[in-house]
Protein backbone atom coordinates (compact mmCIF):
# COMPACT_ATOMS: atom_id res chain seq x y z
CA UNK A 1 0.00 0.00 0.00
CA UNK A 2 0.96 3.64 -0.13
CA UNK A 3 3.40 4.24 2.69
CA UNK A 4 4.14 7.36 4.71
CA UNK A 5 7.55 7.50 3.04
CA UNK A 6 5.83 7.71 -0.32
CA UNK A 7 3.67 10.65 0.73
CA UNK A 8 6.52 12.48 2.45
CA UNK A 9 8.92 12.07 -0.45
CA UNK A 10 6.26 12.99 -2.97
CA UNK A 11 5.41 16.17 -1.06
CA UNK A 12 9.12 16.94 -0.70
CA UNK A 13 9.72 16.53 -4.45
CA UNK A 14 6.75 18.70 -5.37
CA UNK A 15 7.81 21.25 -2.78
CA UNK A 16 11.35 21.70 -4.10
CA UNK A 17 10.09 22.14 -7.65
CA UNK A 18 7.40 24.70 -6.79
CA UNK A 19 9.63 26.39 -4.20
CA UNK A 20 12.43 26.87 -6.74
CA UNK A 21 9.95 28.48 -9.12
CA UNK A 22 8.90 30.92 -6.40
CA UNK A 23 12.54 31.66 -5.60
CA UNK A 24 13.20 32.35 -9.27
CA UNK A 25 10.24 34.69 -9.58
CA UNK A 26 10.90 36.58 -6.34
CA UNK A 27 14.66 37.03 -6.45
CA UNK A 28 15.68 36.67 -10.07
CA UNK A 29 13.01 37.08 -12.74
CA UNK A 30 11.88 40.63 -11.99
CA UNK A 31 15.15 42.08 -10.75
CA UNK A 32 17.87 44.15 -12.40
CA UNK A 33 20.05 41.08 -13.09
CA UNK A 34 21.14 40.93 -16.71
CA UNK A 35 20.09 38.08 -19.02
CA UNK A 36 23.34 36.14 -18.58
CA UNK A 37 23.10 36.14 -14.82
CA UNK A 38 19.42 35.17 -14.92
CA UNK A 39 20.25 32.23 -17.22
CA UNK A 40 23.06 31.13 -14.92
CA UNK A 41 20.80 31.22 -11.86
CA UNK A 42 18.13 29.29 -13.79
CA UNK A 43 20.73 26.61 -14.63
CA UNK A 44 21.94 26.51 -11.02
CA UNK A 45 18.42 26.19 -9.61
CA UNK A 46 17.46 23.48 -12.13
CA UNK A 47 20.67 21.57 -11.34
CA UNK A 48 20.01 21.70 -7.59
CA UNK A 49 16.38 20.64 -8.05
CA UNK A 50 17.35 17.85 -10.44
CA UNK A 51 20.05 16.45 -8.14
CA UNK A 52 17.74 16.66 -5.11
CA UNK A 53 15.08 14.79 -7.10
CA UNK A 54 17.59 12.03 -7.90
CA UNK A 55 18.97 11.84 -4.34
CA UNK A 56 15.52 11.75 -2.75
CA UNK A 57 13.42 9.64 -5.16
CA UNK A 58 9.84 8.60 -4.49
CA UNK A 59 9.54 5.03 -3.22
CA UNK A 60 6.43 3.00 -3.99
CA UNK A 61 5.53 -0.19 -2.01
CA UNK A 62 9.16 -0.99 -1.24
CA UNK A 63 12.69 -0.14 -2.31
CA UNK A 64 12.22 -1.85 -5.68
CA UNK A 65 9.78 0.66 -7.02
CA UNK A 66 11.66 3.91 -7.20
CA UNK A 67 11.09 6.85 -9.49
CA UNK A 68 11.87 10.54 -9.45
CA UNK A 69 10.87 13.83 -11.07
CA UNK A 70 14.28 14.79 -12.48
CA UNK A 71 12.83 15.36 -15.93
CA UNK A 72 10.71 18.30 -14.79
CA UNK A 73 13.68 20.68 -14.18
CA UNK A 74 15.27 19.34 -17.38
CA UNK A 75 12.16 20.09 -19.46
CA UNK A 76 11.73 23.55 -17.88
CA UNK A 77 15.42 24.36 -18.41
CA UNK A 78 15.29 23.44 -22.10
CA UNK A 79 12.00 25.18 -22.88
CA UNK A 80 12.61 28.41 -20.94
CA UNK A 81 16.40 28.58 -20.68
CA UNK A 82 17.19 27.58 -24.26
CA UNK A 83 19.37 24.98 -25.94
CA UNK A 84 22.63 25.82 -24.21
CA UNK A 85 21.22 25.51 -20.69
CA UNK A 86 19.32 22.36 -21.69
CA UNK A 87 22.45 20.67 -23.03
CA UNK A 88 24.50 21.70 -19.95
CA UNK A 89 21.87 20.28 -17.61
CA UNK A 90 21.71 17.09 -19.69
CA UNK A 91 25.51 16.66 -19.41
CA UNK A 92 25.32 17.18 -15.62
CA UNK A 93 22.53 14.60 -15.43
CA UNK A 94 24.46 12.04 -17.50
CA UNK A 95 27.62 12.49 -15.41
CA UNK A 96 25.72 12.18 -12.14
CA UNK A 97 23.66 9.19 -13.31
CA UNK A 98 26.79 7.42 -14.63
CA UNK A 99 28.43 7.99 -11.25
CA UNK A 100 25.48 6.18 -9.61
CA UNK A 101 26.07 3.27 -12.00
CA UNK A 102 23.87 0.42 -13.24
CA UNK A 103 22.20 -0.32 -16.56
CA UNK A 104 19.69 2.41 -15.74
CA UNK A 105 22.41 4.94 -16.54
CA UNK A 106 22.42 3.86 -20.19
CA UNK A 107 18.61 3.89 -20.32
CA UNK A 108 18.66 7.34 -18.74
CA UNK A 109 21.23 8.60 -21.26
CA UNK A 110 19.21 7.54 -24.31
CA UNK A 111 15.86 8.47 -22.83
CA UNK A 112 16.89 11.99 -21.79
CA UNK A 113 18.98 12.45 -24.92
CA UNK A 114 15.93 11.79 -27.09
CA UNK A 115 13.87 14.11 -24.90
CA UNK A 116 16.54 16.82 -25.26
CA UNK A 117 16.55 16.45 -29.07
CA UNK A 118 12.76 16.53 -29.26
CA UNK A 119 12.47 19.62 -27.03
CA UNK A 120 15.31 21.61 -28.60
CA UNK A 121 13.63 21.21 -31.98
CA UNK A 122 10.29 22.27 -30.48
CA UNK A 123 11.53 25.38 -28.63
CA UNK A 124 10.53 27.83 -31.37
CA UNK A 125 7.10 26.28 -31.70
CA UNK A 126 6.62 26.24 -27.93
CA UNK A 127 7.60 29.89 -27.46
CA UNK A 128 5.17 31.17 -30.06
CA UNK A 129 1.93 29.42 -29.15
CA UNK A 130 -0.84 30.28 -26.69
CA UNK A 131 -0.84 29.00 -23.13
CA UNK A 132 -3.51 26.37 -23.95
CA UNK A 133 -1.42 24.93 -26.77
CA UNK A 134 1.60 24.97 -24.48
CA UNK A 135 -0.27 22.87 -21.94
CA UNK A 136 -1.33 20.40 -24.70
CA UNK A 137 2.30 20.26 -25.87
CA UNK A 138 3.43 19.53 -22.30
CA UNK A 139 0.85 16.75 -21.99
CA UNK A 140 2.22 15.17 -25.18
CA UNK A 141 5.76 15.56 -23.85
CA UNK A 142 4.68 13.76 -20.69
CA UNK A 143 3.40 10.85 -22.76
CA UNK A 144 6.74 10.82 -24.58
CA UNK A 145 8.65 10.75 -21.28
CA UNK A 146 6.55 7.74 -20.33
CA UNK A 147 7.00 5.79 -23.59
CA UNK A 148 10.71 6.54 -24.16
CA UNK A 149 12.08 4.74 -21.07
CA UNK A 150 9.80 1.75 -21.72
CA UNK A 151 11.20 1.42 -25.25
CA UNK A 152 14.83 1.93 -24.19
CA UNK A 153 14.45 -0.39 -21.20
CA UNK A 154 13.21 -3.11 -23.52
CA UNK A 155 16.07 -2.50 -25.98
CA UNK A 156 18.85 -2.27 -23.39
CA UNK A 157 17.79 -4.33 -20.37
CA UNK A 158 15.32 -6.73 -21.98
CA UNK A 159 12.16 -8.16 -20.50
CA UNK A 160 13.56 -8.74 -16.98
CA UNK A 161 11.42 -6.79 -14.49
CA UNK A 162 9.63 -5.24 -17.41
CA UNK A 163 6.18 -5.34 -15.81
CA UNK A 164 7.41 -3.61 -12.63
CA UNK A 165 9.11 -1.01 -14.74
CA UNK A 166 5.91 -0.29 -16.65
CA UNK A 167 3.97 0.14 -13.41
CA UNK A 168 6.56 2.66 -12.24
CA UNK A 169 6.35 4.48 -15.54
CA UNK A 170 2.58 4.65 -15.24
CA UNK A 171 2.77 6.29 -11.81
CA UNK A 172 5.55 8.55 -13.00
CA UNK A 173 3.51 9.59 -16.00
CA UNK A 174 0.48 10.57 -13.88
CA UNK A 175 2.52 12.45 -11.29
CA UNK A 176 5.01 14.02 -13.62
CA UNK A 177 2.39 15.33 -16.03
CA UNK A 178 0.36 16.86 -13.22
CA UNK A 179 3.33 18.58 -11.58
CA UNK A 180 4.77 19.61 -14.93
CA UNK A 181 1.46 21.12 -16.06
CA UNK A 182 1.20 22.98 -12.76
CA UNK A 183 4.79 24.29 -13.08
CA UNK A 184 4.34 25.37 -16.70
CA UNK A 185 1.08 27.09 -15.83
CA UNK A 186 2.79 28.92 -12.95
CA UNK A 187 5.68 30.02 -15.19
CA UNK A 188 3.29 31.22 -17.90
CA UNK A 189 1.28 33.25 -15.37
CA UNK A 190 4.56 34.72 -14.10
CA UNK A 191 5.60 35.70 -17.65
CA UNK A 192 2.21 37.16 -18.58
CA UNK A 193 2.14 39.19 -15.33
CA UNK A 194 5.50 40.68 -16.18
CA UNK A 195 4.38 41.46 -19.73
CA UNK A 196 1.27 43.15 -18.35
CA UNK A 197 3.35 45.23 -15.95
CA UNK A 198 5.75 46.19 -18.74
CA UNK A 199 2.77 47.28 -20.84
CA UNK A 200 1.44 49.39 -17.98
CA UNK A 201 4.86 51.02 -17.54
CA UNK A 202 4.94 51.75 -21.27
CA UNK A 203 1.41 53.17 -21.42
CA UNK A 204 2.12 55.31 -18.35
CA UNK A 205 5.17 56.68 -20.14
CA UNK A 206 3.11 57.46 -23.23
CA UNK A 207 0.60 59.27 -21.03
CA UNK A 208 3.42 61.29 -19.45
CA UNK A 209 4.87 62.15 -22.86
CA UNK A 210 1.49 63.50 -24.01
CA UNK A 211 1.20 65.60 -20.81
CA UNK A 212 4.66 67.05 -21.37
CA UNK A 213 3.93 67.71 -25.05
CA UNK A 214 1.66 70.67 -24.25
CA UNK A 215 4.35 72.38 -22.19
CA UNK A 216 7.01 71.58 -24.80
CA UNK A 217 5.07 73.17 -27.64
CA UNK A 218 4.46 76.21 -25.47
CA UNK A 219 8.15 76.40 -24.59
CA UNK A 220 9.32 76.08 -28.20
CA UNK A 221 7.06 78.86 -29.41
CA UNK A 222 8.94 81.50 -27.41
CA UNK A 223 12.43 81.01 -28.89
CA UNK A 224 10.92 80.65 -32.36
CA UNK A 225 8.95 83.90 -31.99
CA UNK A 226 12.10 85.68 -30.80
CA UNK A 227 14.23 84.23 -33.63
CA UNK A 228 11.61 85.29 -36.18
CA UNK A 229 11.44 88.79 -34.67
CA UNK A 230 15.22 89.17 -34.79
CA UNK A 231 15.33 88.05 -38.44
CA UNK A 232 12.67 90.65 -39.27
CA UNK A 233 14.74 93.31 -37.48
CA UNK A 234 17.87 92.23 -39.38
CA UNK A 235 15.98 92.71 -42.64
CA UNK A 236 15.35 96.36 -41.75
CA UNK A 237 18.97 97.11 -40.79
CA UNK A 238 21.63 98.29 -43.26
CA UNK A 239 24.35 95.80 -44.16
CA UNK A 240 26.97 97.81 -42.21
CA UNK A 241 24.93 98.09 -39.02
CA UNK A 242 26.89 96.54 -36.08
CA UNK A 243 23.63 95.40 -34.41
CA UNK A 244 23.02 93.07 -37.32
CA UNK A 245 25.72 90.65 -36.11
CA UNK A 246 24.35 90.78 -32.58
CA UNK A 247 20.79 89.92 -33.76
CA UNK A 248 22.15 87.10 -35.90
CA UNK A 249 23.98 85.56 -32.95
CA UNK A 250 20.95 85.78 -30.68
CA UNK A 251 18.56 84.45 -33.34
CA UNK A 252 20.83 81.42 -33.69
CA UNK A 253 20.98 81.03 -29.88
CA UNK A 254 17.18 81.02 -29.73
CA UNK A 255 16.99 78.39 -32.48
CA UNK A 256 19.52 76.28 -30.59
CA UNK A 257 17.40 76.60 -27.47
CA UNK A 258 14.30 75.43 -29.31
CA UNK A 259 16.32 72.61 -30.82
CA UNK A 260 17.65 71.42 -27.47
CA UNK A 261 14.15 71.47 -25.94
CA UNK A 262 12.90 69.22 -28.73
CA UNK A 263 15.97 66.98 -28.55
CA UNK A 264 15.61 66.48 -24.79
CA UNK A 265 11.95 65.71 -25.16
CA UNK A 266 12.44 63.29 -28.04
CA UNK A 267 15.29 61.49 -26.27
CA UNK A 268 12.79 60.59 -23.57
CA UNK A 269 9.81 60.05 -25.87
CA UNK A 270 11.46 57.62 -28.25
CA UNK A 271 10.83 53.96 -27.42
CA UNK A 272 13.86 52.45 -25.74
CA UNK A 273 15.26 48.95 -25.50
CA UNK A 274 15.36 47.65 -21.96
CA UNK A 275 18.97 47.47 -20.80
CA UNK A 276 20.52 47.07 -17.37
CA UNK A 277 23.77 48.93 -16.82
CA UNK A 278 25.66 51.16 -14.41
CA UNK A 279 24.76 54.81 -14.89
CA UNK A 280 25.57 58.12 -13.24
CA UNK A 281 22.67 59.37 -11.12
CA UNK A 282 23.49 63.06 -11.49
CA UNK A 283 23.91 62.92 -15.23
CA UNK A 284 20.44 61.39 -15.44
CA UNK A 285 18.99 63.94 -13.00
CA UNK A 286 20.39 66.75 -15.14
CA UNK A 287 18.72 65.38 -18.24
CA UNK A 288 15.46 64.88 -16.28
CA UNK A 289 15.56 68.54 -15.23
CA UNK A 290 16.03 69.54 -18.89
CA UNK A 291 13.00 67.49 -19.91
CA UNK A 292 10.76 68.74 -17.11
CA UNK A 293 11.80 72.42 -17.20
CA UNK A 294 9.21 73.51 -19.79
CA UNK A 295 6.52 71.89 -17.64
CA UNK A 296 7.86 73.66 -14.54
CA UNK A 297 7.83 76.99 -16.40
CA UNK A 298 4.18 76.44 -17.25
CA UNK A 299 3.43 76.21 -13.52
CA UNK A 300 5.88 79.05 -12.62
CA UNK A 301 7.99 76.58 -10.69
CA UNK A 302 11.76 77.06 -10.39
CA UNK A 303 13.70 73.77 -10.38
CA UNK A 304 16.90 73.82 -8.32
CA UNK A 305 19.15 70.85 -8.97
CA UNK A 306 21.69 70.75 -6.14
CA UNK A 307 23.08 67.29 -6.87
CA UNK A 308 26.65 67.36 -8.10
CA UNK A 309 28.94 64.45 -7.25
CA UNK A 310 29.06 61.34 -9.41
CA UNK A 311 27.23 58.28 -8.07
CA UNK A 312 26.65 55.08 -10.00
CA UNK A 313 23.70 52.79 -9.64
CA UNK A 314 22.67 49.74 -11.60
CA UNK A 315 19.44 49.54 -13.58
CA UNK A 316 17.69 50.80 -16.67
CA UNK A 317 18.42 54.52 -17.05
CA UNK A 318 15.22 55.06 -19.03
CA UNK A 319 13.14 53.57 -16.21
CA UNK A 320 15.09 55.75 -13.76
CA UNK A 321 14.04 58.81 -15.80
CA UNK A 322 10.45 57.61 -15.80
CA UNK A 323 10.44 57.31 -11.97
CA UNK A 324 11.74 60.82 -11.38
CA UNK A 325 9.83 62.59 -14.14
CA UNK A 326 6.73 61.11 -12.53
CA UNK A 327 7.59 62.24 -8.99
CA UNK A 328 8.84 65.68 -10.09
CA UNK A 329 5.78 66.26 -12.28
CA UNK A 330 3.54 65.53 -9.29
CA UNK A 331 5.58 67.89 -7.10
CA UNK A 332 5.25 70.64 -9.71
CA UNK A 333 1.49 70.13 -9.93
CA UNK A 334 1.26 70.32 -6.12
CA UNK A 335 2.55 73.93 -6.30
CA UNK A 336 -0.48 75.49 -7.96
CA UNK A 337 0.70 79.07 -7.48
CA UNK A 338 4.30 78.39 -8.34
CA UNK A 339 7.25 77.79 -6.04
CA UNK A 340 10.63 76.15 -5.75
CA UNK A 341 11.39 72.50 -6.31
CA UNK A 342 14.70 71.24 -4.94
CA UNK A 343 16.53 68.12 -6.03
CA UNK A 344 19.39 66.84 -3.87
CA UNK A 345 21.54 63.73 -3.73
CA UNK A 346 22.99 62.48 -0.44
CA UNK A 347 25.01 59.33 0.21
CA UNK A 348 24.60 57.54 3.52
CA UNK A 349 26.24 54.20 4.34
CA UNK A 350 26.39 53.01 0.76
CA UNK A 351 22.83 54.17 0.10
CA UNK A 352 22.14 56.93 -2.44
CA UNK A 353 19.25 59.12 -1.35
CA UNK A 354 17.66 61.31 -4.00
CA UNK A 355 15.54 63.98 -2.35
CA UNK A 356 12.77 65.80 -4.21
CA UNK A 357 11.32 68.61 -2.15
CA UNK A 358 8.41 70.90 -3.01
CA UNK A 359 6.59 73.66 -1.15
CA UNK A 360 3.18 72.68 -2.42
CA UNK A 361 -0.15 71.77 -0.88
CA UNK A 362 1.18 68.74 1.04
CA UNK A 363 -0.67 65.60 2.07
CA UNK A 364 -2.22 64.06 5.15
CA UNK A 365 -0.78 60.88 6.71
CA UNK A 366 -3.68 58.89 5.30
CA UNK A 367 -2.94 60.20 1.80
CA UNK A 368 0.77 59.34 2.17
CA UNK A 369 -0.14 55.83 3.29
CA UNK A 370 -2.23 55.28 0.15
CA UNK A 371 0.37 56.67 -2.28
CA UNK A 372 1.39 54.19 -4.94
CA UNK A 373 -1.92 52.35 -4.80
CA UNK A 374 -3.74 52.23 -8.13
CA UNK A 375 -6.61 54.67 -8.60
CA UNK A 376 -5.64 56.71 -5.57
CA UNK A 377 -4.84 60.28 -6.51
CA UNK A 378 -4.94 63.70 -4.88
CA UNK A 379 -5.30 65.32 -8.30
CA UNK A 380 -8.64 66.06 -9.86
CA UNK A 381 -7.94 64.11 -13.03
CA UNK A 382 -5.29 61.74 -11.66
CA UNK A 383 -5.49 57.97 -11.98
CA UNK A 384 -2.83 57.11 -9.41
CA UNK A 385 -1.19 54.84 -11.98
CA UNK A 386 1.81 57.14 -12.47
CA UNK A 387 3.07 56.82 -8.92
CA UNK A 388 2.10 53.16 -8.81
CA UNK A 389 4.38 52.54 -11.78
CA UNK A 390 7.12 54.68 -10.16
CA UNK A 391 6.87 52.64 -6.93
CA UNK A 392 7.07 49.33 -8.78
CA UNK A 393 10.04 50.51 -10.90
CA UNK A 394 11.89 51.62 -7.76
CA UNK A 395 11.25 48.21 -6.21
CA UNK A 396 12.65 46.44 -9.28
CA UNK A 397 15.84 48.52 -8.90
CA UNK A 398 16.11 47.40 -5.23
CA UNK A 399 15.20 50.89 -4.07
CA UNK A 400 12.73 52.33 -1.58
CA UNK A 401 10.56 55.47 -1.47
CA UNK A 402 9.91 57.41 1.71
CA UNK A 403 7.51 60.36 1.80
CA UNK A 404 7.38 63.15 4.35
CA UNK A 405 4.68 65.77 4.06
CA UNK A 406 2.85 68.50 5.91
CA UNK A 407 -0.41 70.00 4.75
CA UNK A 408 0.09 73.41 3.06
CA UNK A 409 3.85 73.29 3.69
CA UNK A 410 5.05 70.81 1.11
CA UNK A 411 6.16 67.27 0.45
CA UNK A 412 9.54 65.56 0.35
CA UNK A 413 10.13 62.34 -1.60
CA UNK A 414 13.25 60.41 -0.58
CA UNK A 415 14.10 57.71 -3.09
CA UNK A 416 16.95 55.44 -1.94
CA UNK A 417 19.04 53.05 -4.01
CA UNK A 418 21.98 50.85 -3.05
CA UNK A 419 25.29 52.36 -4.19
CA UNK A 420 27.69 50.51 -6.55
CA UNK A 421 25.93 47.21 -7.03
CA UNK A 422 28.27 44.74 -8.65
CA UNK B 1 16.99 87.14 -25.59
CA UNK B 2 18.35 86.84 -22.06
CA UNK B 3 21.88 87.76 -23.16
CA UNK B 4 20.95 90.69 -25.39
CA UNK B 5 22.56 93.91 -24.08
CA UNK B 6 20.10 96.26 -22.27
CA UNK B 7 20.40 99.06 -24.84
CA UNK B 8 19.85 96.78 -27.78
CA UNK B 9 16.85 95.27 -26.00
CA UNK B 10 15.24 98.71 -25.64
CA UNK B 11 16.06 99.61 -29.27
CA UNK B 12 14.60 96.29 -30.41
CA UNK B 13 11.42 97.03 -28.48
CA UNK B 14 10.82 100.36 -30.18
CA UNK B 15 11.81 99.03 -33.59
CA UNK B 16 9.51 96.05 -33.25
CA UNK B 17 6.65 98.38 -32.38
CA UNK B 18 7.47 100.70 -35.24
CA UNK B 19 7.58 97.83 -37.74
CA UNK B 20 4.40 96.32 -36.28
CA UNK B 21 6.09 92.96 -35.66
CA UNK B 22 4.08 90.20 -34.00
CA UNK B 23 2.48 91.04 -30.64
CA UNK B 24 3.97 87.86 -29.15
CA UNK B 25 7.46 89.08 -29.99
CA UNK B 26 6.75 92.51 -28.51
CA UNK B 27 5.29 90.88 -25.40
CA UNK B 28 8.39 88.72 -24.94
CA UNK B 29 10.66 91.76 -25.21
CA UNK B 30 8.46 93.61 -22.72
CA UNK B 31 8.61 90.63 -20.37
CA UNK B 32 12.40 90.60 -20.55
CA UNK B 33 12.57 94.39 -20.00
CA UNK B 34 10.39 94.10 -16.90
CA UNK B 35 12.46 91.15 -15.67
CA UNK B 36 15.60 93.35 -15.89
CA UNK B 37 13.75 96.14 -14.08
CA UNK B 38 14.13 98.44 -17.09
CA UNK B 39 10.40 99.15 -17.34
CA UNK B 40 10.92 102.87 -16.77
CA UNK B 41 12.87 103.17 -20.05
CA UNK B 42 9.88 102.23 -22.19
CA UNK B 43 7.04 103.64 -20.14
CA UNK B 44 7.57 107.20 -21.34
Amino acid sequence: MISLDFVLLLVFNIFIIIFSLFIFQLFVYETVFDRKRKSFILLLLCTIVMLLCIIYPIKLYNEDFIFDLRQIPLIIAILYGGRRIGVTLFVILVIFRTYLGGLGAIVSFFENGTLLLFLTYSINYFRNVSINKKLIFISLTSILTCILPIVYYFLIVGTKGYLDFMIIQFYLFILQSLILLLSIYFIEVMISNKKLRDKLVQSEKTEMISHLAASISHEIRNPLTVAKGFVQLIKELGSEDPDREEYFRHALDELDRANSIITNYLSYAKPSIEKTQLFDVNEQLKSIVDIIKPYANLYSVVVLNKSESKFDIKGDSDKFKQIFINIIKNSIEAMKTGGILTIETLVNDNIINIIIKDIGQGMTNEQIRRLGQPYFSTKEKGTGLGLMVAYSLVKVMNGTIRVESQLNLGTTFIVSFPNNIN
Amino acid sequence: MRQLPDDLLIISYFKAKELHLSTDFIYLIEYEIVRRSLGHRISK
